[in-house]
């Protein structure tokens, strides 16, 4: 056996750094998104088992402020891509901005979600309606919050000069995750806000 | 990337290079070993505190056949049963048989894919003392007075606020849901590792069953702990926050429990019996000296016995009143299992059958194994005919038919695998004289403890009863369980005694005792801290028995040699391969120990019994110490700095 | 080390399954005596089942049995690995196995389902769970007991089920299978005695402290018989001459607000229906036979014959103990 030069295998790949940490966000993401799925099944579980949905003397909440909550988080995803994909380039205050701007926006779409969480016209003890709703728009919040929480640090350390062309997979997978929760949060939105008018009967 | 290509320090077969390795690899010892974070160590702390919870889950169960030794015994009371059953249950299997496969699977994995740690060491470590305080905190309730008492799998509306008031289900609900986030930490562990840390040349096909059947069982786990999470804090906040999901006065449905729990709860069998079926297909090759028998049909089972566990949960809730027709296709589905599994249990006869078999006790074990597990899935086919089930379900028929796939199909081929691997983790041989005692005595107490329970089960005797009245000629076969479970705990404390004898005195073994063909035994025994000198190349799926199985030479795909290490003293570097054919593809650092993960965990374990007792001033504190350790965690090393 | 092991495994299971089985006497709950319809089916596929596994598990032991003597007969480990063994054995014969039993199981499961006998006409009975009691209701003939079913042998009876707090489950083993008792929903279970007799059954779902102690029994009279049960609850009951005392003692102190007496103000449902009391056979859902002494017993101390039971202990004078004993022996 030769004690042989090999040759650089591949350049580094954005999107798919297909490396250990990598891998790790993937999992952690499908793991989320079973916990999601169990938390739909439960919902839609209920609502089949109901005679009216949502049970009697509760009104569907009103979707706009749900919305505008939803499209900030999307814009905060695209933000923070938009910022990241300038990044692994070596455009560091591109990196910066796009960072930046993606946490502001993630802060909007939280604050907007839980200021309609806090207007709803009923509670979590109302019934199994108002129990499905906090927790699913609640999944969604905590998600949210320990997105931001990351994304806060990876911008912390971005600051101190870490990160970028040569090892990008934070930034990376702070955008996977964010870009989940924003995906997460289209069918919590359809179920809690839409399903009702299709399949409750209401 | 480039780092690839050059091999700049010194040659690790130089004394140098090995010195280098060492520093790079040790692990710290004394109060600084909490910090460690090698494989190995955490491996052998997951291994040992299971077996801990295996003997205390053991004592309980001797209490309950202590208890139904004869009818309307006195031993223990009503309430002191329910709790003894229920924490029975519940250490068995999180406590016990899942944190066991797990480490087993951390010691065992990086040494057979050949690497030097898992992929994320901290994590690792962190896992661990989440397994420990959750395990703790569950038992504390013996301390507080809040012994648990739903059953494992805590049915509302009996463990819901308005029937089960006190802390007692929320110490089960809090403590398991704690376990649990080991179990998922190491799920991810053991997946990324098979998937991206093969030597280079270990394509899929060259993997090790063992490694096929951790792969399915860590997505596995990734799949069906979601539900009981999501369903445990649901109940939690049902109990503490009055939500309302699973009692009927609220609108909710106990029955969603059902589904949620069992959503879990039947994969999770898979997921004790699939690393077993490993471990067996690892073992019994080796003792017949022979390559497994239909290797690929055995993986095909094993991805198959996945992907089939999500599809027949309904089997556990046919008495529910579930529409018929939901019972019909479990139970069809469930049937299919025979297939699977029959592959399984007919490969290893097969390499039984063409081969020369070495009778050690690590082959008695796995002898044991397929009679008692064929025997426990034949009667979970029968299970699987839901009219039949409304006879015996929730009776001792159905422990029998648990206990049979359990101890048969996780705790014997577990057994089989200590003494198999005995050497390579200690340098010294396990006893076999106490070995094969206490196989016959194991195999014997086994049998004269739960096959009684079938007619227990057809006789009419429901599980979870803490007496039952004379007359209904159910006091012989009661009376021959309980003195096979004192049969069985004999067997138990032979094989301890063998251990601690062999762990002094045991013959001193080279790197190969038995002449094995997987990675692990080219590694010293026991292994040192950086498992191998130079990471293998492989070129076969049973690397050592070929003789060309480990020469780069004879390796069509493969693009050139690895060498990477030992670079540099410092650092712990390890080689990412290509997922498919395992070709080498970069260099990655593994952090070396931290306290962080052990922080970590006491900040939320703090947080937990913050949620138990309601002090919102300690959860914050706990939540702080947590962020705090957690940002030292991840804090970026220096080379990060663009 | 030999195949003795195999052998061993295989006298074990076999040769104690043969003999347990088929040899011992049924024991008054044995799912395998059945006495009806249901019952039989259930039992008839067990025993179906019963054989094709010990065949099937036959046939395992006999492939190891055989592998392992050949492994012993060589001198040195083969080549050839014998695959179509695992084709044989483990795709082949499973497949063939449970594509039989999958059919065979369909077929019982819904002769043994109310999908299969769609009882016209038949006598409906509401049973609803208590921790740890059940409440028995005739809602035709407006009659409410406890712990004990009066139905018409070879009749087709509808149990319709629920629960008043946890999940219970109803199981007769000579009569049917199970099916649990779940708050907020109704569940239906089909009945049918062959025979007049007594068939005891009890919950077989874990439902707290004294889950081990609620059984029920279920008592099939000739439809003559029957006819006479039931007028005989229906006739008024004038309260006995001489017990008005003690039917002032049940009243004060306290009895009257768990349990409810036809014809008096006593009215309580916590507990059970004390109406016809003495017809039953067993006190505290079959926990002790029904006579004066252990009818004392109980009232003065429940929590000692029936730990953790919901009944409190009520503390009486003796003379007052008498008196409620006297009335209560009247509550046919
Ligand atoms: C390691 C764990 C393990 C394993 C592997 C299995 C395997 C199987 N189990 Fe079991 N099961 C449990 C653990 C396990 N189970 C537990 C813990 C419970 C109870 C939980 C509780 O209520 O507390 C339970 C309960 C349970 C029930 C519910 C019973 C009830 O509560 O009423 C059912 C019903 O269908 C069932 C079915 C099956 C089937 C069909 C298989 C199959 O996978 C078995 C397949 C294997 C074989 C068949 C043997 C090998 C095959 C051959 C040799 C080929 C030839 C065979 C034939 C032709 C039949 N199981
Ligand atoms: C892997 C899982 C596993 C294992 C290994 C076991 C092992 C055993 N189980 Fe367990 N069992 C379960 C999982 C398991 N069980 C589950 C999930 C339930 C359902 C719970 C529920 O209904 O909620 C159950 C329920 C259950 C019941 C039914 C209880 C009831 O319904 O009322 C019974 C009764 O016989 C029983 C018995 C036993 C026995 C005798 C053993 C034996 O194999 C144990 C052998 C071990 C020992 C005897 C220990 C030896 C220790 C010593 C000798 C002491 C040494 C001391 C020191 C060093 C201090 N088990
Ligand atoms: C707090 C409610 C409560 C009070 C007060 C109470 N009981 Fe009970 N009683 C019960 C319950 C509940 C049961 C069922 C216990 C069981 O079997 O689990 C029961 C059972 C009984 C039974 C057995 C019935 C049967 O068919 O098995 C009798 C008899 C009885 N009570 C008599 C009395 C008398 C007499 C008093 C008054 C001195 C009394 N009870 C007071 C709740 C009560
Ligand atoms: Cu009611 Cu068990
Ligand atoms: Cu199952």
């Amino acid at each position: 056996m030769t004690p042989a030069r090999s040759r650089s295998t591949r350049a580094p790949v954005m999107i798919r750094p297909d490396r250990g940490g990598w891998w790790a966000m993937i999992m952690l993401l499908g793991f989320l998104a079973v916990g999601l799925a169990a938390l739909l099944f439960s919902y839609f579980h209920l609502l089949i088992n109901a005679e009216q949905w949502p049970p009697q003397g509760v009104e569907t909440p009103r979707f706009v402020a749900a919305a505008w909550g939803g499209g900030a988080m999307l814009a905060a995803t695209l933000a923070v891509y938009a910022g990241v994909v300038q990044g692994v380039r070596g455009r560091r205050a591109r990196l910066k901005i796009g960072l930046a701007a993606g946490f502001v926006l993630g802060i909007a779409a939280l604050v907007v979600s839980l200021l309609d969480l806090g207007h709803v016209p009923f509670t979590a003890q109302t019934n199994v309606y108002g129990s499905l709703f906090f927790a699913l728009a609640g999944y969604i919040a905590v998600l949210l919050m320990a997105g931001l929480v990351m994304l806060a640090l990876v911008q912390f350390w971005v600051w101190l000069g870490f990160f970028g062309p040569s090892e990008s997979i934070a930034l990376v997978n702070v955008t996977l995750y964010l870009a989940f929760v924003a995906a997460a949060w289209i069918p919590v939105f359809a179920s809690l806000y839409l399903a009702p008018y299709v399949l409750g009967g209401a | 990337m480039a780092k690839l290509a050059e091999q700049t320090g010194p040659s690790p077969a130089s004394d140098e290079g090995l010195r280098r390795l060492a520093t790079a690899w040790a692990s710290p010892r004394g109060f600084a070993g909490l910090s460690a974070v090698n494989h190995k160590v955490v491996g052998t702390r997951f291994i040992v505190t299971a077996f801990f919870f295996f003997l205390i889950g053991g004592i309980q169960a001797l209490l309950i056949r202590l208890q139904l030794f004869v009818p309307e015994n006195t031993l223990v009371g009503p309430d002191t049963f329910n709790e003894l059953f229920t924490m029975h249950g519940t250490t068995m299997m999180f406590l016990f048989a899942l944190p066991m496969v797990e480490g087993i699977g951390m010691y065992l994995l990086p040494l057979m894919v050949g690497t030097r740690d898992l992929p994320f060491p901290r994590l690792n470590a962190f896992g661990y003392f989440t397994y420990l305080f959750g395990g703790i905190i569950l038992y504390s309730s013996f301390i507080t007075g809040n012994v648990p008492d739903g059953g494992w799998f805590a049915y509302p509306p009996l463990t819901g606020p308005e029937f089960r008031p006190g802390l007692n289900l929320d110490y089960w609900l809090l403590g398991v849901t704690f376990v649990e986030i080991s179990a998922v930490a190491g799920a991810i562990e053991l997946v990324v590792v098979i998937l991206k840390r093969r030597a280079p040349g270990m394509s899929i096909n060259r993997m090790p069953v063992f490694a096929w059947s951790i792969l399915v069982t860590g997505l596995t786990i990734l799949i069906s702990f979601p539900p009981l999470i999501i369903g445990s804090l649901m109940l939690e906040v049902e109990r503490k926050l009055a939500f309302s999901f699973f009692s009927a006065t609220g609108g909710g449905d106990p029955l969603l429990w059902q589904h949620l729990f069992w959503w879990f709860g039947h994969p999770d069998v898979y997921i004790l019996f699939l690393p077993a079926v490993g471990l067996a297909a690892t073992v019994v090759p080796v003792m017949a000296r022979v390559p497994l028998a239909g290797y690929s049909l055995v993986v095909a089972s094993i991805v198959g016995t996945g992907l089939l566990s999500f599809g027949v949960w309904i089997h556990h809730m046919f008495t529910t009143g579930i529409p018929l027709l939901a019972s019909s296709f479990a139970g069809a589905a469930s049937m299919l299992f025979a297939i699977t599994s029959g592959i399984q249990v007919f490969a290893l006869i097969a390499t039984v059958w063409q081969g020369k078999v070495r009778w050690a006790t690590p082959m008695l074990y796995m002898v044991g194994f397929l009679l008692i597990f064929v025997l426990g899935g034949i009667t979970g086919i029968m299970l699987a005919a839901p009219a039949f089930d409304w006879q015996v379900h929730d009776t001792y028929f159905v422990v029998a038919h648990f206990h049979y796939v359990l101890i048969g199909g996780m705790l014997f081929p577990f057994l089989g695998a200590l003494y198999f691997w005995f050497p390579k983790f200690t340098g010294r041989m396990l006893d076999e004289r106490t070995g094969r005692l206490g196989f016959w005595l194991s195999f014997l107490g086994f049998n004269l403890t739960f096959l009684p329970q079938h007619w227990l089960g057809f006789e009419g005797m429901p599980r979870r009863v803490y007496t039952y009245p004379a007359g209904l000629g159910w006091e012989l076969n009661n009376f021959l369980s309980s003195l096979g479970a004192l049969m069985l705990a004999t067997s138990i404390l032979v094989i301890m005694f063998g251990i601690v004898r062999s762990l002094r005195t045991g013959r001193l073994v080279s790197a190969n005792p038995w002449g094995a063909d997987t990675l692990e035994w080219g590694a010293d025994s026991p292994p040192a801290a950086y498992n191998f000198r130079s990471i293998p190349v492989v070129a076969s799926l049973n690397p050592l028995w070929d003789p060309e199985g480990m020469d780069p030479g004879n390796h069509p795909e493969y693009q050139g040699p690895v060498v990477t290490d030992p670079v540099d003293a410092n650092r712990r570097e390890v080689v990412t391969t290509t997922l498919v054919d395992a070709r080498p593809e970069t260099i990655e650092t593994l952090p070396g120990p931290s306290f962080a993960p052990l922080v970590m965990a006491i900040g939320l374990t703090l947080v937990l019994i913050a949620a138990l007792y309601d002090l919102a001033l300690v959860a914050v504190v706990g939540g702080l110490v947590a962020l705090a350790a957690g940002i030292n965690w991840m804090w970026p090393p220096p080379e990060y700095r663009q | 080390m030999t195949p003795r092991i195999l052998v061993r495994g295989a006298v074990i299971a076999l040769g104690a399954a043969g003999t347990g089985l088929a040899g011992c006497a049924r024991g008054p709950e044995s799912s395998l005596a059945p006495h009806s319809p249901q019952a039989e089916v259930i039992a008839g596929l067990w025993w179906t089942m019963f054989w094709m596994g010990s065949a099937t598990y036959g046939l395992v032991l006999l492939a190891l049995l055989v592998a392992v003597v050949r492994s012993r007969k060589r001198r040195k480990p083969g080549t050839a690995p014998p695959t179509f063994l695992i084709w044989a054995g483990g795709v082949v014969l499973p497949a063939a196995v449970v594509g039989v039993l999958t059919v065979l199981s369909f077929i019982a499961t819904r002769e043994a389902s109310p999908a299969g006998n769609p009882g016209r006409g038949a006598l409906q009975i509401e049973v609803v769970g208590h921790k740890f009691w059940w409440e028995v209701r005739y809602p035709d003939e407006g009659i409410v007991t406890a712990n004990e079913i009066t139905i018409p042998a070879g009749r087709p009876v509808d149990l319709v089920m629920e629960s008043a707090d946890v999940i219970h489950s109803m199981w007769i083993p000579r009569l049917h299978g199970k099916v649990d008792m779940v708050p907020g929903r109704i569940t239906r279970l089909q009945l049918q005695a062959d025979e007049p007799g007594i068939y005891p059954g009890r919950c077989a779902e874990y439902c707290g402290t004294q889950h081990a102690g609620m059984a029920i029994s279920v008592e099939a009279l000739e439809p003559e018989a029957y006819q006479d049960w039931v007028d005989d609850r229906r006739s008024a009951v004038a309260p006995a001459a001489g017990v008005a005392v003690g039917q002032e003692v049940f009243m004060t102190t306290g009895c009257a607000e768990c349990h409810a007496v036809e014809g008096t103000a006593a009215r309580g449902t916590l507990g059970p229906d004390l109406t016809h009391l003495m017809s039953r056979r067993t006190l505290g859902a079959g926990r002790v036979p029904n006579n004066r002494g252990f009818l004392g017993g109980w009232v003065v101390d429940p929590q000692g014959i029936k730990p953790g039971n919901l009944m409190p202990p009520t503390a009486l004078e003796s003379q007052q103990l008498i008196d409620l004993l006297d009335y209560l022996e009247t509550l046919e």
